[in-house]
C-alpha cells in the first residue's frame, strides 16, 4: 500500500497551509483594554515544556561553559537563538530517585518534575505536592482571565497498570493544584482556542446574562454540597472539598471574565483542529496557541507535556519504529542511540519553531521572547539508566531582564531543580522563600 | 537480594528467583485444590512463628535494623495483631518462594518453610476472613463513559460526550477506581458546559426553535486523520482509508439538513507515480477510476455522488438526521464499497472546500417526545412555579438516583425563578434548573449511603437506592433503569437480586461491561494506541485495528450473554471474524464486512490469547515481544505479574549487539543471548518462555512458520516446570495446571472493577467464596457476577473509611 508515502507528500501541504492559516496575522490591536490600568511594562510569562524518557546526554550537553559555549548537536536547531537561551546543567531531582521505593522511576520523574516533592507510592491514589505553576497562581493571585493553562500532546490512555504500582496520575499530569489534586491537561487545540477566544456569537449583554446564570448554578452546587455534607464520611468530605474548591475556582474565573471578557476570535485566524494529524502538527498548533494566549494576555502561566513519561510514541520519520520508551532503554546499542538523538533533535526543532513565533510577536519595543521564560527539559537525563541528576534543562527567553541569557550555566553539582523553579518564580514577581526541596534561588541565572 | 525487589502487586506476592524445590506458595483454600494445611498439620504443634523470625530474619530486619526498609520489630511484639496481616502474608510468600532469606544466610529447610506458610494460613488468614468489615468506597465521581451513558439514559437520547471531557486516571488497571477519580476546575467547567450542550439538544424552546434555522459554514479543520489540509482553506480527502471532514449538528427532533461542498478538483496527478510497487519495480495493474463523494451521518454512508472530472463544482444533498447530536461527514470512498461490481480501481483523492450545512429544513412546531419526557407537565403561565418545581424535582430524583427532599426542590426552584427574573421564558428557566441538577455533586458523584437502622454498628447495609446504583454502574456503567428504581422504592431489590442480574445481563447495556471491564482487563482498548509498522507487517492495514478489537469484544460479549464458562476465555474453540480478519487468520469462505461466529477446530488458535488484538498489543511496532506476551499472560490471565525491571537496567555488553547483528538469527536466539546476563535472567526466565510458545504468531497476530527465514522454535516452559511446544500446548497447560489461578484472577479483576477499589486482604476470603460458588455453577459468567453482587463488600459499607484512604487533614464545607 502507498499510504505512508501518500501521507508524507500530503503533509507538506498541511504544514504550509497551517503556517498561512494561523501563524499570521499577528494580532495588532488585540492587546486587551484594561480599563484604568496603564500598562508600563510587558508582563513576564512562563511556560514549562516537558519531554519524556530523558535525552541522549552526550549529544545534548554543550561544550564549554558560560557565554562562550558551543551548541551541542542536539541543540543545533537553536543556532539562531543562541543568545536567547540558557542551558542549565547540574540540576538534580533527588526526590524522584529510587530510595526505598524500588522501581517506578518514570512515574516519579514525571510526578516530581514541577512539584519537586516525593510522589507517594500508591496505585489507588496520588499524592505529591503543589506544582510550581500552581504555586505561582497562589502566590501572585490570578492575574489573567485564565489563571494558568495546562496542555498536553499525549492523549494516550492505555489500559493496564501504570509504572510499577504508581497511580497513573503521576504520568498523566504535570500540574498539581494541591498535593492530591492533579490537573488534567487539555489535549485538543480547538478547546484551547475556545478558552482563549470568545466565538463572538453573543453580545456582551448576552454573555453577561450567561455568566449570571452560571453563577446561579454554582451557588446551587455549593448549597447542595452543604446539604450532602452530614451524610458523608471524612474521606468523602475530602473528595467534596476538591469539588468545592473547583466550584470556587470557576466562580473566580467568572469574576475575571466579567472584568476582562475574552477577546473575540480575530478574523482571518483559522480555528485549529480538534484532532491534529500527527505529533509535529500537534506541537505546532499548541505552540501557536501559547503565543496567542500570551499575546492577548489570556494567561501568563503554562505547563505543557509533549509526551507522557514512559510513553511509547513511535517516530517513524526519525527511524523510531519502536516505541520511544522501549528505545530509551537502548543498552548502549549505537543504532538506538542514534535514533534517540534524532528524536531529541526533532524535539529541539519544534522548540525552535515556537521560539521563532515568540520572537516574531513584537510587543512594545521588544518581543514576546524577551518577556518570556520557556523551560524545556525532562525529568530523567539518561533514560536508559533512569538517572535523576544532571537533568537536561534549558530556559529560553529573558524573563523581562531577569535572566542573563546566552550561556551554558553549569550549576554546582546536584543543585536541586527546585532552585531553578524558585528563581523563575522570583522572575515572575513572587517572593516565596522556598519551593519544594529548594535550598535557595539559582542566583547565577540572573548575573553572569 | 533485598526485599524491595519482590514487591506486592495487587495483593499477590511475586518473586522471580527460581528455587530448587519450590514450596507450595501461600494459597487460599479453593474448591478444586486440597489445602496444604492438612498434610503438615503435625508441624503446627511444635512450630513457633517468633522463633522462626528470630532465627532467620532478625539478622537484617530486627533490633532496629531494617534492610530493604523492612523491619519485623513491631511484628515480634504482637505477632497476631490484625494490622500485621499483610506483612505476614508478604513474609510467608517470600519464604515460600525461596527469595528469603538470602543464600549467604542460614536457610530454613523446606519443611520449616512450609510450616511457616501453614501457620500464617491457620492463624492469620483465617482470623482475617472472620472479620466481616465490608470496607468503604470513597465518593466516586462518574468517569467519562459512566457520565456519557448516564446523560444518555437520563435524557433519553444518545450522546457521545466523552471527547469533551479529559481522560480519567486509571488505577489497578481500571479507570473507575474511586480514590483515583479526582475533580478539578477544568473538569467541572466541562461538566457545566456539557450539561448545557446536552440539554440544548433535548429541550424544545419555542424561541430557540425560530432561531434554529441557520446556515453554517463547516469548519474545515474538523476531520479525521486521513485528511490533509491543502492550502487556501481546502482539504484533500483520501479514499483509503476513508478521509472525512465532519460537522456536528444537534436537534431535539428528526429533521433534514442541506449539505453541500465545493469540489475543487479530484485528480492531482500524483497518484499514478505512487502506484509503482517498491519491491518489484512494476506498476500496479490498477486503473485510475472515478472519485466517489460520500455524505454520511455518524459514519454511515447516506448518499453518494460521482465526481466527474470538473473543477469548482458544488455538490448538494439533503440528509435526514435523527434527533440528538450527530455528525455529518463528507468523505471520499472507493467505488466498490458501494458497488462491488465495479472493477478494482484507484480513485483519486478529492480536493474540497467550503462545506456548508443549512437547516434544519423541517422544524417541528410541537415539542418532541424527548422534550415531553422531561417537561411532562404543562405550564399554565410563564412563571408557573408548581409546574417548574414538579419537573425539576422529578428530574433531580432520577439524576440523583435517590429520593430528593423538599429543601433541594426549593433550592432548584430558586435557580429557575432567578432565571425568570433575568428575562428567561418558562422553558429556559426550567432548563437552567435542570443544568444545576447535572452539576450537583449528587449527580456527579456516587456516595454509598447506608441504612440508618443501627447507627452504632461499624458497618451497615446500603440503602436500596445506593445498591441499585452500584449494581447498574457495575453491569451497565450507567444509572439504574426504571425497574431497578421501582425495586428500590418498594424495598424488594435485595430479595430479587438473582432475577435482576439475569435481566440486566441480557440487556444490550452490558455492552458497557464488555467495553470497560473487558477492554481494560484484556487490554484490547489499547488497539487504538498501537502502531504496527506496515512495511514490516505487510498484511496489516489500518482498518484492521477496529477488526481486531471487535473480534475480542464479540467474543467477550458472547461468553457473557450466553453465560458460558469463563474458561472459554482461555480455551474457546470459536471466534468472530469478518472477511478481512478471516483472510488474516487463513479461514476460508468468509465474505463481507459483517462479523460472524466461526469454529477454530483445525486451526492453531484458541481463546483470547490467540486473538490478533492480544497478539498485537503485546508486540512492538516492528517485531513480536515474547517478554511482553509472557508478561501479559502472567498479569492478565494468572494475576501474578512479574516485578518491574530494576530501577537501573544494567548494560549488556555492547559487543553482543554488534556480534548478533552480523549473523542472521531468530528473535528467540537473540533474546536467549540476553538472558545470559544473570540479573535479567531471573525474571525473564519466568515470562520469555511463555512468549516463545506464541512466536508462531507475528506482531499483528498472523500465523507464520519462520522468523528471519529460519524455522520457529516454539518450545517453552513455566517456572513451575510445565513445558509446552507452541500456542496450543501452552493454552492446554494454562487451562489445566493454572486453571484455579486463572479463575481467581478473573474473579479478582471483576471484583476490583465492581467495587471501584483495590481488594483488601480481607477481600481475598470473599473472592475465595465467590470462586467456590462459581465452581458449583460450572464457572458460568453470571455466577461470578452474582457472587460479587451478593458479597458482603458489595451489599454493605463501613461507616468509616479505612485509615489508608482517610483524609489526614480536617475539611469543612
Amino acid at each position: 500500500m502507498n499510504i505512508i508515502l501518500g501521507k508524507r507528500i500530503n503533509r507538506r501541504f498541511a504544514l504550509r497551509g497551517l503556517t498561512c492559516a494561523i501563524g499570521l496575522p499577528l494580532l495588532d490591536g488585540m492587546t486587551p483594554a484594561r480599563a484604568g490600568v496603564s500598562v508600563k511594562k510587558a508582563p513576564t510569562r512562563v511556560a514549562f515544556v516537558y519531554v519524556p524518557n530523558g535525552v541522549i546526554m552526550p549529544k545534548w550537553t554543550p561544550i564549554g561553559e558560560g557565554p562562550a559555549f558551543e551548541l551541542s548537536p542536539t541543540l543545533s536547531p537553536l543556532v539562531g537563538f543562541k543568545n536567547d537561551i540558557t542551558v542549565v546543567g547540574g540540576l538534580r531531582q533527588r526526590l524522584g530517585e529510587e530510595m526505598a521505593d524500588g522501581p517506578g522511576d518514570h512515574a516519579r520523574a514525571a510526578g516530581n518534575y514541577l512539584t519537586c516533592a516525593r510522589p507517594l507510592r500508591s496505585a489507588s491514589r496520588a499524592e505529591v505536592g503543589i506544582s510550581v505553576d500552581q504555586r505561582l497562581v497562589e502566590s501572585l493571585g490570578a492575574q489573567t482571565r485564565l489563571a494558568s493553562l495546562e496542555l498536553t500532546c499525549d492523549s494516550g490512555q492505555v489500559a493496564g497498570e501504570c509504572d510499577s504500582g504508581y497511580n497513573c496520575a503521576y504520568q498523566a499530569a504535570l500540574s498539581w493544584r494541591s498535593a492530591r489534586v492533579p490537573q488534567p491537561a487539555e489535549v485538543s487545540p480547538r478547546m484551547v482556542f475556545d478558552r482563549i477566544f470568545s466565538d463572538g456569537r453573543r453580545s456582551l449583554a448576552a454573555e453577561r446574562k450567561r455568566w449570571r446564570a452560571r453563577r446561579s448554578i454554582l451557588d446551587f452546587a455549593m448549597e447542595d454540597t452543604k446539604r450532602l455534607w452530614p451524610t458523608l464520611s471524612r474521606a468523602d468530605q475530602s473528595k467534596m472539598d476538591e469539588y468545592l474548591s473547583s466550584v470556587r475556582a470557576i466562580e473566580q474565573q467568572i469574576v475575571r471574565s466579567e472584568n476582562n471578557p475574552a477577546p473575540n476570535r480575530p478574523t482571518g485566524l483559522q480555528v485549529p483542529s480538534a484532532h491534529p494529524h500527527d505529533y509535529s502538527e500537534h506541537i505546532e498548533l499548541m505552540a501557536e496557541l501559547i503565543v496567542l494566549a500570551f499575546r492577548v494576555d489570556a494567561t501568563r502561566i503554562v505547563s505543557w507535556q509533549w509526551g507522557r513519561e514512559a510513553g511509547g510514541r513511535t517516530f517513524p520519520e526519525q527511524g523510531g519504529y519502536e516505541g520511544h520508551h522501549g528505545l530509551s532503554h537502548h543498552q548502549n546499542d549505537p543504532e538506538k542511540i542514534a535514533i534517540l538523538a534524532r528524536i531529541d533533535e526533532f524535539h529541539v526543532q519544534c522548540l525552535a519553531r515556537m521560539l521563532e513565533k515568540l520572537r516574531n510577536a513584537s510587543e512594545g519595543d521588544g518581543n514576546l521572547l524577551d518577556s518570556s521564560m520557556i523551560t524545556f527539559g525532562s525529568g530523567l537525563s539518561d533514560g536508559n539508566r533512569h538517572r535523576h541528576h544532571d537533568l537536561p534543562t534549558l530556559v529560553a527567553g529573558r524573563g523581562n531582564g531577569t535572566i542573563a541569557s546566552g550561556r551554558h550555566l553549569v550549576a554546582p553539582k546536584d543543585t536541586p531543580m527546585s532552585n531553578l523553579w524558585l528563581s523563575l518564580m522570583h522572575g515572575m514577581g513572587a517572593t516565596d522563600k522556598s519551593f519544594g526541596d529548594s535550598t535557595g534561588p539559582l542566583l547565577s541565572l540572573k548575573t553572569v | 537480594m533485598a526485599l524491595r525487589c519482590c514487591t506486592v502487586f495487587g495483593g499477590i506476592f511475586v518473586a522471580c528467583r527460581a528455587t530448587q524445590n519450590p514450596v507450595e506458595p501461600l494459597s487460599f483454600t479453593s474448591a478444586d485444590q486440597a489445602s496444604p494445611v492438612s498434610a503438615f498439620v503435625t508441624h503446627e504443634l511444635t512450630f513457633s512463628e517468633t522463633t522462626f523470625l528470630k532465627q532467620y530474619c532478625s539478622d537484617c530486619h530486627a533490633g532496629g535494623k531494617h534492610k530493604g526498609s523492612f523491619s519485623i520489630d513491631g511484628l515480634l511484639l504482637q505477632p497476631r495483631e490484625l494490622r500485621h496481616t499483610e506483612t505476614w502474608q508478604a513474609i510467608a510468600a517470600q519464604i515460600a518462594s525461596g527469595d528469603m532469606p538470602p543464600e549467604d544466610k542460614p536457610l530454613p529447610s523446606n519443611t520449616e518453610r512450609q510450616a511457616l506458610a501453614n501457620w500464617v494460613n491457620t492463624n492469620i488468614v483465617t482470623t482475617m476472613c472472620s472479620v466481616s468489615e465490608p470496607g468503604r468506597v470513597v465518593a466516586r465521581r462518574l468517569n467519562r463513559s459512566e457520565y456519557t451513558n448516564t446523560i444518555t439514559d437520563l435524557l433519553g437520547t444518545p450522546f457521545d460526550l466523552g471527547h469533551a471531557l479529559p481522560t480519567d486516571n486509571a488505577a489497578h488497571g481500571f479507570d473507575n477506581i474511586a480514590a483515583s477519580l479526582t475533580m478539578s476546575p477544568l473538569l467541572l467547567e466541562r461538566y457545566v458546559d456539557t450539561a448545557a450542550m446536552a440539554l440544548d439538544a433535548v429541550v424544545f424552546d419555542p424561541e430557540r426553535g425560530k432561531r434554529a434555522k441557520t446556515s453554517l459554514q463547516a469548519d474545515m479543520t474538523d476531520m479525521n486523520q486521513f485528511v490533509r489540509q491543502a492550502g487556501n482553506g481546502g482539504v484533500l480527502l483520501s479514499h483509503a482509508p476513508a478521509g472525512q471532514i465532519s460537522m456536528g449538528v444537534s436537534q431535539p427532533f428528526a429533521t433534514r439538513f442541506r449539505v453541500s461542498v465545493l469540489v475543487r478538483s479530484y485528480h492531482d496527478g500524483l497518484k499514478r507515480k505512487r502506484l509503482r510497487d517498491k519491491n518489484s519495480g512494476k506498476h500496479d495493474p490498477f486503473v485510475i477510476g472515478p472519485a466517489l463523494l460520500s455524505f454520511n451521518v455518524d459514519g454511515i454512508v447516506s448518499q453518494t455522488r460521482l465526481v466527474r472530472n470538473k473543477t469548482n463544482q458544488r455538490y448538494t444533498v439533503d440528509l435526514s438526521v435523527p434527533a440528538g447530536p450527530h455528525r455529518i461527514q463528507i468523505g471520499a470512498i472507493k467505488p466498490e464499497q458501494v458497488a462491488p461490481t465495479v472493477p478494482r480501481t484507484i480513485p483519486s483523492d478529492i480536493l474540497v472546500s467550503n462545506m456548508a450545512i443549512d437547516g434544519p429544513l423541517d422544524i417541528p412546531t410541537e415539542p418532541t417526545e424527548t422534550h415531553r419526557r422531561v417537561f411532562f407537565t404543562e405550564a399554565t403561565n410563564e412563571r408557573d412555579v408548581v409546574a417548574a418545581e414538579t419537573i425539576v424535582k422529578a428530574f433531580a430524583r432520577r439524576a440523583f438516583r435517590q429520593p430528593v427532599d423538599d429543601a433541594t426542590g426549593a433550592a432548584l426552584l430558586s435557580v429557575v425563578t432567578r432565571a425568570w427574573d433575568d428575562g428567561a421564558n418558562f422553558v429556559q428557566g426550567v432548563q437552567l434548573g435542570l443544568q444545576a441538577v447535572l452539576v450537583s455533586p449528587r449527580f456527579l458523584f456516587r456516595t454509598d449511603l447506608v441504612r440508618e437502622e443501627s447507627p452504632d454498628a461499624t458497618f451497615a447495609s446500603l440503602t436500596p437506592h445506593a445498591l441499585a446504583s452500584r449494581l447498574s454502574y457495575f453491569l451497565w456503567s450507567t444509572m439504574p433503569d426504571d425497574e431497578l428504581i421501582q425495586q428500590a422504592d418498594d424495598g424488594t431489590l435485595t430479595e430479587n437480586l438473582d432475577t435482576q442480574i439475569d435481566r440486566m445481563l441480557a440487556d444490550p447495556r452490558t455492552r458497557a461491561l464488555t467495553q470497560n471491564f473487558g477492554g481494560q482487563w484484556l487490554q484490547f482498548k489499547n488497539m487504538e494506541e498501537v502502531a504496527p509498522t506496515t512495511f514490516v507487517f505487510k498484511s496489516f492495514q489500518p482498518e484492521m485495528r477496529g477488526d481486531f478489537r471487535h473480534e475480542t469484544e464479540l467474543f467477550f460479549d458472547h461468553i457473557m450473554r450466553t453465560d458460558q464458562s469463563v474458561m472459554d476465555f482461555l480455551v474457546g474453540d470459536y471466534t468472530f471474524v469478518n472477511e478481512r480478519l478471516a483472510k488474516h487468520y487463513g479461514i476460508q469462505g468468509i465474505a463481507g464486512p459483517e462479523f460472524r461466529k466461526v469454529s477454530l477446530v483445525g486451526l492453531p488458535r484458541r481463546g483470547v490469547l490467540t486473538h490478533a488484538s492480544t497478539l498485537t498489543i503485546t508486540s512492538r511496532s516492528t517485531r513480536t515481544s515474547p517478554a511482553m506476551r509472557g508478561k501479559w499472560v502472567l498479569d492478565t490471565l494468572l494475576g501474578t505479574p512479574p516485578p518491574p525491571p530494576p530501577p537501573a537496567v544494567p548494560d549488556l555488553e555492547g559487543d553482543d549487539h554488534m556480534e548478533l547483528r552480523k549473523i542472521r538469527t531468530t528473535l528467540r536466539s537473540r533474546l536467549e543471548k540476553h538472558r545470559d546476563n544473570p540479573v535479567c535472567a531471573s525474571c525473564h526466565a519466568r515470562f520469555d518462555p511463555i512468549g516463545f510458545a506464541l512466536e508462531p504468531f507475528d506482531g499483528v497476530g498472523a500465523y507464520r512458520e519462520t522468523d528471519a527465514s529460519l524455522p520457529i522454535d516454539a518450545k517453552g516452559e513455566l517456572n513451575t516446570d510445565e513445558s509446552f511446544n507452541g500456542p496450543f500446548e501452552l493454552i492446554q497447560v494454562l487451562a489445566s495446571t493454572k486453571k484455579s489461578l486463572f479463575i481467581r484472577t478473573f474473579a479478582t479483576k471483576l471484583f476490583t472493577y465492581a467495587m471501584g477499589r483495590e481488594p483488601r486482604s480481607a477481600d481475598k476470603c470473599i473472592i475465595d467464596a465467590i470462586v467456590a460458588r462459581a465452581q458449583e455453577d460450572n464457572l458460568r459468567f453470571s455466577s461470578f457476577v452474582k457472587g460479587i453482587v451478593k458479597s458482603a463488600p458489595f451489599l454493605n459499607s463501613s461507616r468509616q473509611t479505612e485509615p489508608q484512604l482517610a483524609a489526614d487533614d480536617e475539611v469543612s464545607p
